[in-house]
């Protein structure tokens, strides 16, 4: 059993290196390929990453949910071998992909989380980002079955209403970890008081000793959404997937200098970096097993 | 999957600047939001997208 009081004062940071809509055009920085990922989530890792959040882009860098590109991926992460960091796989990386190739590479890598959307909402104004009862179900289920912990990505109130109901169900088990997914269009905004409704939203539907949360802020919440969160006690979330801009007019140089500032952010709010030990144990995941 | 901070990009009417407008913030402009920085004016929405050579064109207001 973990020693959470111990870990009270840990902060963990998951760095989202790739995502699936940024391209070079937008920023040549942001990795593509297997190869690249690999590097850049291993450079996220020595900077203070404790979780890497992943997706595949094909050929011409569309978002693809290819079991292959996700396997390679792994298998260069892993073949740092001081690199133990937590491997978290989205289930949403290209909206026409239907469900079975959603998760198939769940059922074949079993990676310690995967990405859980925990409702549906319209993509960029010009699409549908579907999450049926069937898949949210599906999922559910046979993420216990294969021991991966569900990352449930809250992109307004309605969702952790939803992830509640889930729960009632035996869909998912708790205690759950949240994303909460700010600022992105179509969803809450990412402002401190819908930051600390949604956490209480999260405390008086699941209950506060039933959850962990994580959050982060698209274009320009996304400094305050990281300072709300380390201020809230809750975890981080950085990287190009969510913002390829450093800061006002600055294309980010890399993953790892989102990583290296929020380092220093939690550095001087007086907490403390969680590593990935640390935080498998706050997620309340099994301890790392370098035999796999 | 998230997508980042989408733009709704202008061409002034009256001035012809090109200006753009994050989504995220239409609650903080309000009824302002879409007007011209310069003069003032209703701008045509021309472009919509994330950040990108697209919508890099345009000058940020914010």
């Amino acid at each position: 059993m973990a020693d959470l009081k111990a870990l009270k004062n840990k902060t963990i940071i998951t760095v989202a290196p790739t995502g699936a809509w940024p391209k070079k055009k937008d920023n040549p920085n942001v990795p593509m390929t297997p190869e690249e990922i690999a590097e850049d989530v291993y450079e996220c890792w020595k900077a203070g990453a404790a979780v890497a959040h992943l997706h595949m882009r094909d050929d011409e860098g569309n978002g693809i949910m290819d079991p292959v590109r996700f396997k390679k991926t792994v298998e260069l992460i892993k073949a740092h071998e001081d690199c133990d960091i937590v491997l978290n796989l989205t289930t949403s990386g290209d909206i026409h992909a239907d469900d079975d190739i959603r998760v198939a590479h769940v059922e074949e890598l079993k990676p310690e989380m995967a990405s859980y959307d925990c409702g549906s909402m319209n993509w960029l104004n010009s699409g549908l980002f579907i999450n049926s009862p069937a898949f949210l179900e599906r999922c559910g289920l046979s993420f216990q079955e294969w021991g991966v912990k569900p990352e449930i990505e809250a992109f307004d109130p309605g969702m952790i209403a939803n992830a509640a109901y889930y729960i009632k169900k035996g869909v998912l088990k708790t205690p759950v970890h949240f994303q909460f997914c700010m600022g992105c269009a179509n969803g809450i905004t990412g402002t401190m008081k819908n930051l600390v409704f949604m956490k209480e939203e999260a405390e008086k539907l699941v209950g506060a000793q039933n959850f962990t949360w994580s959050c982060f802020g698209v274009g320009h919440s996304a400094m305050e959404m990281l300072y709300g969160a380390v201020a809230l006690g809750g975890h981080i979330r950085v990287g190009m997937e969510d913002n390829v801009l450093f800061a006002k007019g600055q294309l980010a140089e890399s993953n790892a200098q989102f990583v290296k500032r929020a380092v220093e952010a939690v550095k001087l709010f007086g907490r403390e970096v969680a590593t990935p030990d640390e935080a498998r144990q706050l997620l309340s995941l099994p301890p790392y097993n370098t035999a796999e | 999957m998230t997508w980042g901070a989408q733009y709704m990009c202008y061409t002034c009417k009256k001035c012809g600047k090109k200006y753009k407008y994050a989504i995220d913030l239409i609650g903080d402009f309000g009824a302002d939001f879409g007007k011209c920085p310069v003069c003032g004016s209703d701008g045509d929405l021309t472009y919509e997208g994330p950040v990108s050579p697209e919508t890099s064109q345009y000058e940020e207001v914010d």
